[in-house]
């Protein structure tokens, strides 16, 4: 039996309860961070069509600011110690605690820098609409959004600026165009099995492979 | 019952199907659809079982087979992209306009410890200790259960040793879409007829699936039971009510952090 050990089965459940952090079953860390990260690029989407209609264009200055704390706060991890622990444990576990990596204070990091950014991107996404209410983000929503990280590519920033344009602006070209928006649906549904089934590393992996820096990030 | 399902596919392919809400959901559309136009009941009953069984019977010969060798999270991820295109169609083809999906057996009901429990609710109850019952003794008894048993823990190994691995799957595939329509159809009752609410029940199955370990099926009949008795036992509390969706994960964690006491080294991955 292909087993999902305890820590990935408390993974798992996390993941279905919070809808954002599945990847982490896999040990990966950087996906669920750029997850987050979707939530600035798609509150400063959101900034940018009311600026663009003529108001709260602080609030899109704001959140763009914001945004990038965000991916520069990523990037300096990335860069440092932390970033070079949660490599290892992506790649194995038992390999990083044998190398001294403290596993369970890196991967506790990586939920805490997570949850900080989740925290402050889904402010700015309150803030950008205007509104404050759980039942605008329903499970629906999450699946949805988490399917378009796994399109766009969720390790890498562009993977994050790909999904929130694949949430925010296909639906909005379908309807332009007087195609129902459920068929949005049926599209990121087929995108994401194309995406799982021949390519892992989303629009933005192969957009960096093919400029060559796949394999560097 | 979901949860039953997501574990039988689960122990026979390796695959946790998050599609098992709406292929269930496909099959309680259709049946409501065929119900309205005139069909005999029963036989509009039936027909969606059949579009499960046939929708299961896509994903694991069409789709599943390319991610044979990944990992279960990937094949997790992937079901979850089927699930979507079910709903945006499914979402497509009917409008939003409320529905209701009746049974017959809604309008009996039997007095126990003074509440009334409808008959429908009792068939769900004994529908999921018999298929239990019936598929533990199937998967440690019978050659099948065993070659299924085999293959979901070590493909390449099974097909070495000789084992119909495309027989072996398809008829786990089709248990699960019975399963999944058969769930769709009491969700469909039960619940509320609205498609992404029972496409995404699949959710607090999984959690159900997760008290037994993904393994244990009278572990995921306890786990889910004790679930629902809880969060209807939450509606009664008004401070309480609010968070009663959050109850399947509460109790499933707390089951994982029971069942993980103790042990030191608990690594993910291939580890």
């Amino acid at each position: 039996m292909p087993k999902i050990t305890g820590s990935g089965l408390a993974g798992l459940l996390l993941a279905l309860a919070l809808f954002a952090a599945l990847p982490e079953v896999a040990g990966g860390q950087w996906q669920k961070i750029f997850t987050s990260t979707t939530c600035f690029t798609l509150a400063a989407m959101g900034g940018l069509g009311s600026c663009m209609r003529g108001w709260a264009c602080s609030v899109w200055r704001y959140v763009i600011a914001v945004a990038s704390f965000g991916f520069l706060l990523i990037e300096a991890h990335r860069r440092t110690a932390p970033g070079r622990a949660w490599a290892l444990i992506r790649r194995s576990e038992a390999a990083a605690m044998a190398s001294g990596v403290n596993v369970t204070l890196y991967k506790t990091w990586a939920f805490g820098l997570s949850g900080l950014l989740a925290g402050l991107g889904g402010g700015l996404l309150a803030g950008s609409l205007g509104l404050l209410d759980a039942a605008t983000f329903k499970a629906s929503e999450s699946a949805l959004l988490f399917a378009l990280v796994v399109v766009g590519g969720p390790r890498f920033w562009l993977g994050a600026v790909i999904t929130a344009m694949l949430y925010r602006v296909v639906p909005g070209l379908l309807n332009n165009w007087g195609v129902d928006a459920d068929l949005a649906l049926v599209f990121f549904g087929a995108g994401l099995l194309h995406a799982v089934i021949t390519a892992p590393q989303g629009i933005s992996g192969q957009i960096f492979n093919m400029f060559g820096r796949g394999k560097r990030v | 019952m979901g949860g039953i399902g997501l574990v039988v596919l689960y122990r026979a392919t390796g695959v946790l199907n998050l599609a098992a809400g709406a292929i269930g959901m496909t099959a309680v559309m259709a049946s409501w659809q065929l119900v309205a136009w005139g069909v005999f009941q029963p036989l509009a009953w039936a027909l969606g079982l059949v579009l499960a069984l046939a929708l299961s019977l896509f994903y694991g010969r069409a789709i599943a087979p390319h991610m044979a060798w990944r990992e279960p999270v990937v094949k997790a991820v992937a079901s979850l992209g089927f699930a979507l295109i079910l709903l945006g169609l499914v979402s497509f083809l009917f409008s939003d306009d409320p529905r209701k999906f009746e049974l017959p057996t809604d309008k009996f009901a039997v007095t126990i410890l003074g509440l009334r429990v409808t008959v429908t609710r009792l068939i769900v109850v004994a529908a999921a200790i018999v298929i239990v019952a019936a598929i533990s003794l199937a998967l440690n008894r019978t050659r099948m259960g065993l070659q299924m048993r085999a293959l979901a823990n070590n493909r390449r190994l099974s097909s070495l040793i000789g084992i119909p691995i495309i027989r072996v799957e398809t008829m786990a595939w089709a248990i699960s879409g019975l399963l999944c329509g058969f769930t769709g159809l009491m969700f469909g009752d039960l619940v509320r007829l609205e498609p992404a609410v029972i496409t995404f029940l699949v959710i607090p199955c999984t959690a159900a699936a997760i008290c037994g370990r993904l393994q244990s099926l009278p572990d995921v009949l306890i786990g889910g039971l004790t679930m629902g008795v809880i969060e209807s036992l939450l509606t009664l509390s008004d401070t309480f009510k609010s968070v009663r969706p959050m109850a399947p994960f509460v109790i499933a964690a707390l089951v994982l952090l029971t069942m993980n006491k103790g042990r030191q080294l608990t690594f993910a991955g291939e580890d």
